[in-house]
C-alpha cells in the first residue's frame, strides 16, 4: 500500500548532502507555504477578522441601530464592568467550563479507542449507533422530561430505588452546573475525530509492544494516547474555546436558572442584546475574547506541541 | 483489534475486562437510542397524547397520521411555499458548495501551518485563524450581515467614491447562495481539526519526499492526502451536518424562498411552535394567529417530530458514507 | 421567485379559483359582490396610484400562493387575494425573515431588509414602555398621517381603543392592533370542581380561596392547577406588584436614570409570594414550568384543573381548546370551561394584567408614504374591513360553525355581527365569556397606564435579568429560602445597573409627567376601587411618591 501512495522513486537520495537539500527547499517552499497559506488568510482577514473589527469599533459607540451613530468611547466598557450580574456571569462560565472539561473530555476518547478494539462488522455497526446525529429538538425535550422534578426518570431513580429524599436537578442553584454537564458524558462527544487519528496508528507498534509484554492499559498509555496527542490538545484548544461560550444548551435546560446559577457569559450578553444593547453586549464579548486568548495562549505555551512529531 | 492480545484471549481477567468493555459500549448505544426512540414514537402519537404527563412509552393507538399531514403539506400549501425538492437542492448547493471551497483551503492552510511554518510565525498564525472562534458569534452578527449586502461597506448604503457621483463598486452576496457559503468558507474547527491530524504525520516521512525534490502540493496531494482520508471524511461529515442544519444564518441572508434551504422551511416551523408560550401574553397573543395557521393544518408536535426527523436524515446519509471512508484509514506510518 | 400577484389578470385569479376546488368556487360566485362594495368603500388608499412592494414573512398573513393549493386558499388568503385584485399596483411577494428573534430582526432592521410586517414586542421585550423606546430610536415607521388617512380609530372596538398606549406613544401611532384578548384569566374544568364538590370560581374568587381549591383538587394524577414559568408574577399583578409594578418603579427624578426599584418595602409582596412558594414545595398542587400550550394541553388532558392564560384563548378553535373540549365530552361549554378575569388583590387592587392586551404589529421603518399607505390598507381591509367580514363568511358557510366565525373573539373592529351568519358570540361561546370581554372593556377605562403619560426613553434600562433570577428561585428552590433577602438582591443589582443609565428626558418634564400620572391614578382608584383607594393607595403616596416628587 505504501508503494502506492508514495511517488515511486520517492527514496532519499544519498548523493546529496543534507545541509543543501535543506537550504534548496526553504527557498522553493516559502513561495508555496504562502500559496497554502493565502487564501485561507485572506477569507478569515475578510470574514473573520473585518466583521470582528468593526464590531468592536461599534462597540465604542451607542451603535443605534439607525439614524446617526454617536461616539461614545470606552462608556460600554465602564457600564458593563460596573454590573453585578457580569462578575457572576464570569464566575458561571468558568466553573462550568472547568467541570465539563473535567468531565467530559476524556470520555470520547477512551470511546473511540474502545471501539477500534471491536470486530470490524460490530465496530462499523456500534460506531453508527454511538454516533448518530442526533435533533437537538429531540435530545431538549428529552433530558427535560428526565430531569423533571415530579414525575422525571432521575427522580424516580432518586426516591424509589435509592430512596434518596427529593432531589432538586436543574432547579437547585448548587447542583445546577452538574447536571446540565451530566449528558454529555455519555453523549455529544467528538468521538468520531479520535477514531479518524486512530486510524493511522500502524499496527505493527501494537505488536511490538505485544511482543515486549505490555497489557492493555500500557498500550494505550504509550501507544495510542502518544500518538493522538496532537489532535488531543487540539480538541482541547476547541472544548476550552467552546466551553467558555457555551449558552445554547443552558439556556434550552434552565433559562440561566435558578437565581442566575447557570447564566453563563454568552447567555448575558444575549440578555443584553435582547435589551437592544448591542455596544454593551459587544464590549462584554470582548472582555471574553481576552479571557478566553488568555487561557488558551497559556494553555499552548504549557502543552507544547510534541516537538519530534 | 490491537490493544486486545491475538493470543490468549480466553484469559479470565482479560475476559473480564472484554465483556467489561463490551458492556460499557452497549450501555452507550442504549443512551443513545432513547431520543431516537422518543422521536418516532411521538411522531406516531395523536395530539391529546402528546400532551400527556408522564408520557406513554408506546403509543396507545399508533397512527400514521401526522407522517401523512407532513406529505399532504409538502406537496403544496402555505407552509412550505417550494416544492420539498427545491428546498433540498438549494440545501445541496448549499453544503457541498461549502465543503468543496471549504476542505481544500482550510485543509491547506492547515497543513501549512503544522509542516511549513515554524517558530513564531506559526504561533501568530495559528492564533489568527482560530481567534475569531473566541468571540460569540452573535456579536459579528450584524457586521457580517451588512458585509454580505454591500462588501467591503458594512454599511447599508455605499458611499460614493469621493468627488464623483459614482458608487464603490461592492460586491454583493445577498439573497444567493453565496451568502451562505463564502462566511463558512474558512472553518477555524475544521482547521484545528486538520492540524490536529498533520500533526501526528512524522516529519520524516515529509522530509524524505521533499529531499526526492517534490513540490509542496506534490506532497500534500500524493503523500498526506491519501493518510488524511479518516480526517477529511470526518471534517466532510462535521461541516455538512453545520450547514444542513443551520438555519438562522441562511434565514437572515436568503429571503427568497425558492432558495431557501431545508433547515430554514423546516425550523420555521418549529421555532414559532416551540416559542410559543414561553414567552409573556403579549408575545402569545402574537404567535397565536401564527400557531393558528398551523394548527389549522393539523400540525402539532407529532408533525413537528416527523420534519425533524425528515431534516435528519441527509445528515445521516453523509454520517453513513463518510463512515465508509473514515474507516478506509491508510496505515501507512510503519514504512519507516 | 417570490411570488407576485400584482399581474394577474382577473381571469388567471379565477382560473386559479377555479382548480382549488369547492371552497373557491364559491368564492368566485362572491366576487361581482366585491367589485360592487369596491365603489362603497370610504377611502381612496394612494397606493392605488403608487407602484409599491410589500414582502410578507408570513406575517401577519400568509401570502397566498400563485398556485392554489390541494385544499384550496384559506379563507385569509381568498380575502387576500380580492384586496390584490383590488389594488394591483401594489407587488405582494412572500419572503423567508426570521422575524421573530430579536437580534436577527434588529439586523434586519439595520441592513434595511425588513419585511413590511413584523411584531414590536420582538424588539422590545415584550413590554409596552419597550415598544416606545424601540419606537423612538426610530425602528418602528410612524403611522401617524396612514391612521389619519384610513380613519382607523373610528373603526377599532372599544377594548382596543382604551388599550392605545400599545399601539400609540406621545400623540404618534406605531402599531396596528391584530388582536385583543379580554385581559389575562384563568380557566377552570366546571367538570372536574363539579365532581370533586367544590365551588367553582368567580369574578371575586381571591388567590386565597383559588390557592386552597387548588390544593383540594390536586390527586396521584392531576396538579391543582398549572401557571406559566413566570407564574409568580400573576399573583404579584394582583396587588399590584411586580418587577415594575405600580409600588416597586419609584420615580427619582434627581438622577441619571429617572426610576428606581423597589421590591422589599411591602410586606404584601413578600406574603403573596411566599403563598406561591407553599403552593409549589409544600402543597404540591401548582406546576409553575409551563407554556402556554402546555397548560392547555393539561388542561384538556384533566391533568390540570385551573390555568392562567390569556382570556382569548377560550376561542381557540383548534384540537386542544375549551370548545374541542366541551365537543369531547359531549357536553356544552359553559359546563366544562369556566373562565375568570384576573383575580383583584386582597387590598382591592384591580390588576393590568385583567385590562384587555392589544397584540399589534408595527411597519417597516424605511417605507415611505406610499408604501406605508399600502400596508396600511392591507391591514385595514384584513383586520377591520371587508376582508374581514368575507373571511368569516367563507368559514362559515365551510364548516357551519359558529365558533370558526367568532375566532379569535373579540374582534378588533367595531363590528360585532357578521352579515350572512345566523349566530352571535354569545351563541358561539356562551354568556360567560361575553361577560368577561365586557367586565375588562368597563373595568380598564381610564385605567393610568404609565406609557401614556411619559415621554419615551431612548434606553430601555435595566436588565430583566436580575428579577428573572429571583422569580427562578422562588420557582425552582424547595429548601428555605429568605425571600426578603432575594428580593433585597435583585433590587440592589437592578438599582446598581440603573446608575450606569441617563435619560433622555428633561427633569421638568419628567415631573411633570409623573405628576400627571399619580393624579390620573388617584382619580381612577377613587373612581372605581375607592376602598384601596382609601387604604392602600393614598397612604402609600403621600409616605413614597409626595417627597420623591417634591410635591
Amino acid at each position: 500500500m505504501a508503494e502506492q501512495t508514495l511517488a515511486p522513486g520517492a527514496s532519499v537520495e544519498e548523493s546529496q548532502p543534507a545541509a543543501v537539500v535543506e537550504v534548496k527547499l526553504t527557498r522553493r517552499s516559502r513561495i508555496e507555504k504562502w500559496a497554502f497559506l493565502i487564501p485561507a488568510l485572506l477569507f478569515q482577514l475578510s470574514w473573520g477578522w473585518y466583521p470582528l473589527i468593526v464590531a468592536f469599533l461599534l462597540s465604542m459607540t451607542d451603535a443605534r441601530p439607525r439614524g446617526p451613530i454617536s461616539w461614545t468611547g470606552f462608556q460600554s466598557y465602564t457600564r458593563v464592568w460596573a454590573d453585578p450580574l457580569v462578575g457572576s456571569a464570569f464566575r458561571v462560565t468558568l466553573i462550568y467550563a472547568a467541570l465539563s472539561i473535567v468531565l467530559t473530555f476524556l470520555i470520547p476518547i477512551i470511546v473511540a479507542i474502545l471501539l477500534m478494539e471491536m470486530k470490524p462488522r460490530v465496530m462499523r455497526w456500534m460506531m453508527v449507533l454511538w454516533f448518530l446525529p442526533l435533533s437537538g429538538v429531540a435530545s431538549t425535550i428529552m433530558w427535560r422530561y428526565v430531569y423533571n422534578t415530579d414525575f422525571g426518570f432521575f427522580q424516580w431513580i432518586a426516591m424509589d430505588v435509592l430512596g434518596l429524599p427529593r432531589q432538586g436537578f436543574l432547579t437547585s442553584a448548587d447542583q445546577v452546573l452538574f447536571w446540565l454537564i451530566f449528558p454529555g458524558i455519555l453523549m455529544f462527544g467528538p468521538g468520531l475525530i479520535y477514531m479518524a487519528g486512530l486510524q493511522s496508528i500502524p499496527q505493527s507498534y501494537y505488536e511490538a509492544a505485544e511482543i515486549e509484554g505490555a497489557g492493555l492499559w500500557r498500550k494505550i498509555w504509550t501507544i495510542s494516547l502518544p500518538r493522538l496527542r496532537p489532535i488531543i490538545v487540539m480538541m482541547l484548544t476547541f472544548a476550552i474555546i467552546g466551553s467558555l461560550q457555551v449558552f445554547d444548551w443552558p439556556k434550552l435546560m434552565t433559562e440561566g436558572g435558578p437565581g442566575g446559577a447557570s447564566r453563563t457569559v454568552v447567555m448575558y450578553m444575549f440578555d443584553l442584546l435582547n435589551s437592544l444593547r448591542y455596544s454593551d453586549a459587544t464590549a462584554l464579548a470582548i472582555f471574553l475574547f481576552i479571557l478566553i486568548m488568555a487561557i488558551t495562549i497559556t494553555y499552548r505555551i504549557l502543552f507544547k506541541e510534541d516537538p519530534d512529531a | 483489534m490491537s490493544l486486545f492480545p491475538k493470543v490468549g484471549r480466553n484469559q479470565p481477567g482479560l475476559r473480564v475486562t472484554w465483556t467489561l468493555v463490551v458492556a460499557v459500549l452497549c450501555f452507550g448505544i442504549f443512551l443513545h437510542l432513547i431520543p431516537f426512540y422518543f422521536m418516532i414514537v411521538t411522531s406516531l402519537k395523536s395530539a391529546p397524547e402528546i400532551m400527556r404527563i408522564p408520557p406513554t412509552l408506546i403509543p396507545e393507538n399508533p397512527t400514521f397520521a401526522a407522517w401523512q399531514l407532513v406529505f399532504q403539506v409538502s406537496v403544496g400549501s402555505t407552509i412550505l411555499r417550494q416544492p420539498l425538492s427545491q428546498y433540498f437542492l438549494n440545501s445541496c448547493l448549499m453544503a457541498f458548495g461549502t465543503l468543496a471551497l471549504s476542505l481544500p483551503i482550510t485543509s491547506f492552510a492547515a497543513y501549512a501551518n503544522s509542516k511549513l511554518q515554524r517558530g513564531r510565525g506559526a504561533r501568530w498564525t495559528f492564533l489568527f485563524f482560530i481567534g475569531t472562534l473566541m468571540v460569540p458569534a452573535a456579536v459579528t452578527l450584524i457586521p457580517t450581515f451588512l458585509l454580505t449586502r454591500n462588501f467591503p461597506f458594512p454599511v447599508p448604503t455605499v458611499p460614493n467614491i469621493p468627488g464623483t457621483e459614482i458608487e464603490f463598486p461592492v460586491i454583493r452576496t445577498w439573497n444567493t447562495a453565496w451568502a451562505v457559503i463564502i462566511p463558512g468558507v474558512f472553518s477555524a474547527f475544521n482547521f484545528l481539526l486538520f492540524k490536529g491530524f498533520f500533526d501526528t504525520i512524522p516529519n520524516s516521512i515529509i522530509q524524505a519526499a521533499r529531499v526526492d525534490g517534490g513540490s509542496e502540493f506534490n506532497i500534500f496531494r500524493r503523500i498526506v492526502l491519501p493518510m488524511s482520508i479518516p480526517v477529511f471524511a470526518v471534517a466532510a461529515y462535521l461541516q455538512f451536518s453545520g450547514v444542513w442544519d443551520s438555519f438562522m444564518w441562511p434565514l437572515l441572508v436568503i429571503q427568497d424562498s425558492a432558495r431557501s434551504p431545508m433547515s430554514v422551511a423546516i425550523y420555521n416551523l418549529i421555532n414559532v411552535f416551540m416559542s410559543s408560550g414561553t414567552m409573556r401574553p403579549q408575545a402569545s397573543l402574537a404567535t397565536n394567529e401564527q400557531i393558528r395557521q398551523l394548527q389549522e393544518a393539523g400540525l402539532s408536535w407529532n408533525g413537528l417530530v416527523v420534519l425533524g426527523i425528515l431534516q435528519t436524515i441527509p445528515i445521516f446519509i453523509m454520517f453513513i458514507v463518510s463512515r465508509n471512508y473514515l474507516l478506509k484509514g491508510v496505515k501507512i506510518r510503519g514504512l519507516k | 421567485m417570490s411570488s407576485n400577484h400584482a399581474g394577474m389578470s382577473r381571469r388567471d385569479f379565477l382560473k386559479t379559483l377555479g382548480i382549488s376546488g369547492a371552497g373557491a368556487a364559491m368564492f368566485a360566485a362572491g366576487l361581482p359582490a366585491f367589485a360592487s362594495k369596491e365603489s362603497a368603500a370610504s377611502f381612496t388608499p394612494r397606493a392605488q396610484n403608487a407602484n409599491v412592494t410589500l414582502q410578507l414573512a408570513n406575517y401577519p398573513y400568509t401570502v397566498p400562493p400563485a398556485q392554489a393549493p390541494e385544499g384550496g386558499y384559506t379563507a385569509q388568503q381568498q380575502a387576500f387575494l380580492a384586496w390584490m385584485e383590488q389594488n394591483p399596483n401594489v407587488r405582494i411577494e412572500a419572503v423567508e425573515a426570521p422575524i421573530w428573534g430579536t437580534g436577527e430582526l434588529r439586523t434586519l432592521i439595520t441592513g434595511g431588509t425588513a419585511p413590511s410586517f413584523f411584531h414590536p414586542g420582538v424588539l422590545a421585550l415584550w413590554t409596552i414602555e419597550g415598544k416606545h423606546v424601540v419606537f423612538n430610536q426610530g425602528l418602528l415607521a410612524d403611522l401617524s398621517a396612514q391612521f389619519e388617512e384610513f380613519g382607523l380609530e373610528a373603526q377599532f372596538s372599544d377594548a382596543v381603543r382604551a388599550a392605545a398606549v400599545e399601539w400609540e406613544v406621545g400623540g404618534a401611532r406605531f402599531g396596528l392592533p391584530e388582536g385583543v384578548t379580554p385581559g389575562n384569566g384563568i380557566f377552570f374544568r366546571r367538570d372536574i370542581f363539579e365532581e370533586a364538590g367544590i365551588e367553582p370560581l368567580t369574578v371575586d374568587s381571591t388567590w386565597d380561596e383559588i390557592a386552597e381549591k387548588a390544593l383540594a383538587l390536586t390527586n396521584e394524577g392531576r396538579l391543582g392547577m398549572g401557571t406559566q414559568w413566570w407564574g409568580v408574577e400573576w399573583m404579584l399583578a394582583s396587588e399590584g406588584f411586580g418587577k415594575a409594578g405600580l409600588f416597586n418603579y419609584l420615580p427619582t427624578p434627581e438622577n441619571g436614570w429617572n426610576w428606581r426599584f423597589d421590591y422589599t418595602s411591602n410586606p404584601e409582596m413578600i406574603a403573596a409570594t411566599e403563598r406561591y412558594r407553599r403552593m409549589i414545595h409544600q402543597d404540591r398542587s401548582l406546576g409553575s414550568n409551563y407554556g402556554d400550550w402546555d397548560l392547555l394541553g393539561q388542561f384538556f388532558n384533566g391533568t390540570m384543573a385551573i390555568v392562567t392564560v390569556p382570556l382569548q384563548y377560550f376561542t381557540q378553535t383548534d384540537d386542544i381548546g375549551p370548545g374541542a373540549l366541551a365537543a369531547q365530552l359531549g357536553r356544552p361549554l359553559d359546563e366544562v370551561v369556566g373562565a375568570i378575569p384576573h383575580p383583584r388583590g386582597s387590598n382591592g387592587h384591580f390588576s393590568p394584567e385583567g385590562r384587555p392586551g392589544v397584540s399589534v404589529f408595527s411597519v417597516n421603518p424605511d417605507y415611505d408614504e406610499a408604501t406605508k399607505s399600502a400596508a396600511v390598507s392591507l391591514y385595514q381591509y384584513m383586520a377591520l374591513g371587508e376582508g374581514f367580514v368575507t373571511q368569516r363568511q367563507i368559514a362559515y358557510e365551510q364548516t357551519g360553525n359558529l365558533q370558526r366565525v367568532f375566532s379569535p373573539y373579540p374582534f378588533v373592529g367595531t363590528a360585532q355581527s357578521i352579515e350572512g351568519v345566523d349566530g352571535t358570540p354569545v351563541d358561539a361561546w356562551g354568556q360567560q365569556y361575553i361577560d368577561l370581554v365586557n367586565y375588562a372593556t368597563t373595568t380598564a377605562e381610564g385605567y393610568p397606564m404609565r406609557g401614556l403619560f411619559f415621554p419615551p426613553e431612548l434606553d430601555l434600562g435595566p436588565t430583566e435579568s436580575a428579577w428573572g433570577d429571583a422569580t427562578s428561585l422562588f420557582r425552582d428552590e424547595s429548601g428555605d429560602l429568605d425571600v426578603l433577602a432575594t428580593y433585597q438582591t435583585a433590587q440592589d443589582i437592578r438599582n446598581t445597573q440603573a446608575e450606569a443609565f441617563s435619560s433622555v428626558i428633561p427633569d421638568d418634564q419628567f415631573i411633570a409627567a409623573a405628576q400627571a400620572y399619580y393624579q390620573a391614578n388617584a382619580e381612577y382608584w377613587q373612581a372605581n376601587f375607592p376602598d384601596f383607594y382609601e387604604n392602600t393607595y393614598r397612604p402609600w403616596f403621600e409616605q413614597v411618591i409626595t417627597p420623591r416628587l417634591g410635591m
